[in-house]
């Protein structure tokens, strides 16, 4: 599901990422800069690691574990609900 | 054919601590509907928004504040026979009072002013704070108000350090046991005199909320920024625009419970536990970092010279989230002539170049 709060942060192609609430700014790698554009695009949590695993040629369980730490970063941070 | 204005502006210096007057002169610089021509009102000829290029067109030495208002008075009625001022923006805490007394008198003479009466004034300085914030449900740092030595001994118990220990005009610290609060203290004491507050720390990050009020309980205009870099003293070095529903909210309910006249600037700590924005400061005028608003859509000190003039100004949209600033400071070179003329004469007037906006 998408929040509110997911669509308005603002992230560029260049992994550069604001969110207009609080002011703050962050540099995110590709991968990470993906995990939150398919957020964005509606991708669900669960449905997350399988196109990661399948865009970066990666085992599913891998990719599982490389988006909840992702996802949990992001919680932390406050950028997701 | 624009209408030509005549703007006095006072707080010119842009030095380590930046006073807000130049980025209200740039701001009117840049606004195109009206023909400026700005005067910058100095205490010291080495102001620096008067050698800046292009963004004054005259500026004359004015006596201090604490000189009592009818000297003030008299030197400004003096410089209005010589150039006709239609609108005077005070833009520094220690002269509000003293306009705001000679407001009408001012007035008389064609000089017209925008600001919060005397009473508002006096219901946001820091030792009313609590009071204010407390019928206007804000939320703000517990503080005390401490008038010697010996009560600083008694109530810095009540806090849990690190504690913030401010003058009630100027000036602040951050304490983390007694005898630094007493060292800041001290410090404080010295230049400003007693009393002092003692104020809990919140720990988060710093917003500010600028606005201007039209006096019947309507915001103008409104930005909300967040500060990016801080100087030693605490100053916005660097700040970026925002857009929280919250700090907008907060600041609607002050300016219509106040019916705020005028420029006006929140400050805030928002605790990183709870998200919560917790009131610091008020500050009854522009902020330094006030350029930013006209940056970004909204020429707040526009805002004052027409609501001055009778003009109805338009009420601003709120700005983009994610425009920012940083300060940069240059060495800005004169030849003497400037310099002399103000020093003999307490006079210049400046031959207008372009307008360097870098």
């Amino acid at each position: 599901m998408i929040t509110n709060k997911l669509k308005a942060l603002a992230l560029s192609e260049t992994g550069f990422l604001f969110d207009p609430v609080t002011g703050h700014t962050y540099t995110l790698n590709s991968t990470g800069t993906r995990i939150l554009d398919l957020l964005r695009k509606g991708i669900s949590e669960p449905d997350l690691s399988s196109v990661i695993a399948k865009e970066y040629s990666i085992g599913n369980s891998e990719a599982a574990i490389d988006c909840s730490e992702f996802v949990k970063t992001l919680r932390e941070y406050r950028l997701l609900d | 054919m624009k209408r030509k204005i005549t703007v006095a502006i006072t707080g010119m210096n842009a030095g380590e601590s930046p006073q807000p007057g130049p980025a209200v002169a740039r701001s009117l610089r840049e606004a195109k509907d009206y023909d400026f021509t700005l005067v910058g009102l100095i205490y010291d000829a080495m102001e620096s928004g008067v050698y800046y290029n292009g963004l004054l067109d005259a500026a004359f030495l004015i006596p201090y504040p604490s000189s009592g208002t009818e000297e003030m008075f008299e030197r400004i009625e003096a410089i209005n026979n010589k150039i006709h001022i239609d609108v005077l923006i005070p833009t520094l805490d220690a002269e509000l009072s003293a306009y705001s007394k000679l407001e009408s008198r001012l007035l008389q003479l064609g000089i017209k002013l925008f600001l919060p009466t005397e009473d508002q004034l006096s219901s946001r300085s820091k030792l009313h704070l609590p009071e204010l914030t407390r019928d206007l449900h804000l939320q703000m740092p517990n503080q005390k108000c401490i008038g010697s030595y010996e009560e600083l001994s008694k109530m810095f118990n009540e806090f849990s350090p690190p504690v913030v220990v401010k003058g009630i005009y100027y000036e602040a610290g951050i304490a983390n046991d007694y005898s630094e609060c007493k060292r800041i203290a001290g410090k404080i004491t010295s230049k400003w005199g007693w009393p002092i507050i003692l104020q809990e720390r919140i720990v988060g990050g710093e917003y500010d909320l600028a606005m201007f009020g039209d006096g019947s309980g309507s915001v103008i205009g409104e930005i909300a920024m967040k500060k990016m870099a801080l100087t030693e003293k605490g100053k916005a070095f660097s700040g970026m625009t925002i857009n929280d529903e919250n700090i907008y909210k907060i600041g609607k309910s002050f300016v219509s419970r106040t019916k705020w006249r005028g420029a006006l600037e929140l400050e805030f700590v928002k605790e990183t536990k709870s998200e919560m924005y917790y009131l610091i400061e008020i500050n009854p005028r522009f902020p330094a970092w006030i350029y930013l608003s006209s940056a970004a859509g909204q020429n707040l000190a526009l805002a004052y010279v027409e609501m001055a003039l009778g003009l109805k100004s338009k009420t601003f949209d709120r700005p983009n989230a994610g425009i920012f600033f940083v300060r940069h400071a240059i060495d800005l070179v004169s030849d003497l002539n400037r310099l002399e003329e103000l020093s003999v004469n307490s006079e210049c007037f400046i031959e207008r170049k372009k307008y360097e906006t870098q």
